[in-house]
């Protein structure tokens, strides 16, 4: 057990009911590194941030966070524990019923006694980390896809998180967006001294910026580690699910179509 | 049939849990008395002008009706208590809170599922926030306080409508009316049983409203359907509780 890991994963089983969706996970996250969790759509990559932040509670001893285990905290402990994590959400999150300057200013207001005016110049200074100071006033009814999720971005890190958890970051972004998007939360990472987690599907702006990937694919009993390593690693990976999810290749080993009736016997009464 | 009624009682006891968890968080609010103040303005002025206009219409009509049958004894004079007994006691509680709770209560529900399908309730749990003490007791509170204000004037200015009605329309007695009116309305009998009976309503639509809301499915449909269930539900839990409370205050 190495002390610069911010969160261990040991041997994750989670899953719903009688339906798995992770199996068997283990890994750990080192402190100051950029960490990208990949898979395809639906392989239970939320379902980790989630366990991550407590929002889901794994069963005991097989997530720790800051050297503490998840399942076993009380309602205040994680409340604490959630104060020092930022997480972006997939849509951005925000508060409809508030601008976005007050958007920014709510974990400060909730979690910190700041007098009005430093309460302003740090707000203010987030708008401007993400370059939207000048949208300050604006609703999240009045700004694009993209604006927003940089406001939810300068909400996540108001409070200086020493962890910041991005749920598809850049996922419905437009092409120059999402190269500021990528070049800024390696920037913010770097800056604050903190360490990111994303989870994305995103190959090639991921592997700019990644310190790490972990790529979790399908099996027959939830999702599974697939591969491991530097970018640089994975791109000369063999393993042939590996090769089709980062070539975006049809043909491999997960299947195009779903599973259906043969099409000889369906389309020609065969 | 015997699942249906599992699920009614699990949740019936969720909703319970909620209240509790509600009531419980209560007295944090007093850091947050703000939220509580705009609540009350906006659910107090969202609902004023229809608890208002509707209640000069019913107080319109109960003078008439009222005219009808009292005329058979010779005793008009007491049209004023009829008004204002049946609007304290009976009409002003129920019917604002019928009224309360299509227009208040259906906004507070339809706002917490959209709040949970814009993933911004999780989003404050992620913050370390609780939404049950940031956004649910601040509604909560102010639907208890707004409602026996609003059943106030509900009352109050259906007294007008019957004294319109008595008074410059029919021709009764202007003395006569409010004279037996102060004679016969007692003030902790009527007036604070139907002040009790409001507040009681209030924290039940409320609570229905929130729960609904914080437990819908975060789609479009789940929304829908939590908003037309707490009209369903309030307006039944309304008359089944007003029934049993006022046989409880008529001992």
């Amino acid at each position: 057990m190495d002390r610069d890991s911010i969160i261990r994963f040991q041997e994750l089983t989670f899953g719903y009911d009688s339906r798995t969706i992770i199996n068997n996970l283990s890994f750990n996250i080192t402190r100051g590194s950029v960490v990208a969790i990949m898979g395809g759509s639906g392989v239970g990559k939320t379902t980790l941030l989630k366990i991550i932040t407590g929002l889901i509670l794994p069963k005991p001893s097989q997530v720790t966070v800051f050297n503490k285990d998840i399942a076993t905290l009380g309602q205040g402990q994680l409340n604490e524990l959630r104060k020092r994590i930022g997480l972006l959400f997939q849509f951005g999150a925000l508060f409809t019923d508030l601008n976005c300057f007050e958007n920014v200013a709510f974990p400060l207001r909730e979690h910190a006694k700041l007098s009005s005016e430093l309460l302003e110049t740090t707000v203010m200074l987030k708008l401007e980390c993400v370059g939207l100071r000048g949208a300050s006033h604006l609703m999240p009814s009045e700004i694009s896809g993209g604006m927003s999720r940089r406001v939810a971005l300068a909400r996540a890190i108001a409070l200086g998180p020493e962890l910041i958890l991005y749920d598809e970051p850049f996922s419905g972004l437009d092409p120059i967006s999402l190269g500021v998007t990528a070049k800024l939360i390696r920037k913010l990472n770097d800056a604050l001294g903190s360490t990111s987690v994303l989870v994305t599907h995103d190959v090639m702006e991921t592997f700019e910026i990644a310190d790490y990937v972990y790529l979790l694919g399908p099996s027959g009993n939830g999702a599974v580690l697939i591969g491991a390593g530097t970018p640089k690693e994975i791109i000369k990976n063999r393993d042939p699910y590996v090769q089709q999810f980062i070539n975006g290749q049809k043909i491999g080993p997960v299947e195009f179509h779903y599973p259906a009736v043969p099409r000889k016997k369906y389309f020609l009464n065969g | 049939m015997t699942n249906k009624l599992i699920q009614v009682i699990s949740n019936f006891g969720e909703f319970l849990v909620l209240l509790g968890k509600v009531l419980f968080k209560l007295p944090f609010l007093i850091n947050r008395s703000n939220l509580v103040f705009f609540q009350i303005r906006f659910l107090g002025n969202y609902s004023l002008a229809i608890i208002l206009i509707s209640g000069l219409f019913v107080g319109l009509v109960l003078g008439l009706q009222g005219y009808y049958t009292l005329r058979r004894y010779g005793s008009e004079e007491a049209l004023g208590l009829l008004v204002a007994l049946s609007l304290v006691r009976e009409l002003g509680p129920v019917v604002s809170a019928l009224l309360f709770s299509g227009r208040a209560g259906t906004a507070l529900t339809a706002e917490i599922g959209l709040m949970k399908a814009g993933e911004q309730l999780s989003a404050l749990e992620s913050m370390g926030v609780s939404p049950i003490e940031r956004i649910l007791c601040p509604r909560f509170l102010a639907g208890v306080i707004v409602l026996p204000l609003l059943a106030g004037l509900f009352s109050a200015i259906g007294i007008i409508g019957g004294w319109i009605v008595a008074v410059l329309l029919i021709g009764v007695d202007s003395g006569a009316f409010w004279s037996q009116m102060s004679d016969g309305v007692d003030f902790w009998n009527d007036v604070v049983n139907g002040f009790v009976k409001s507040f009681i309503f209030g924290a039940l639509i409320s609570q229905i409203s929130l729960y609904m809301g914080y437990k819908a499915n975060p789609t479009p449909e789940g929304v829908s359907s939590a908003t037309t269930q707490t009209v369903v539900i309030s307006a039944f839990s309304i008359l089944g509780v007003d029934f049993v409370l006022t046989a409880l205050m008529f001992n």
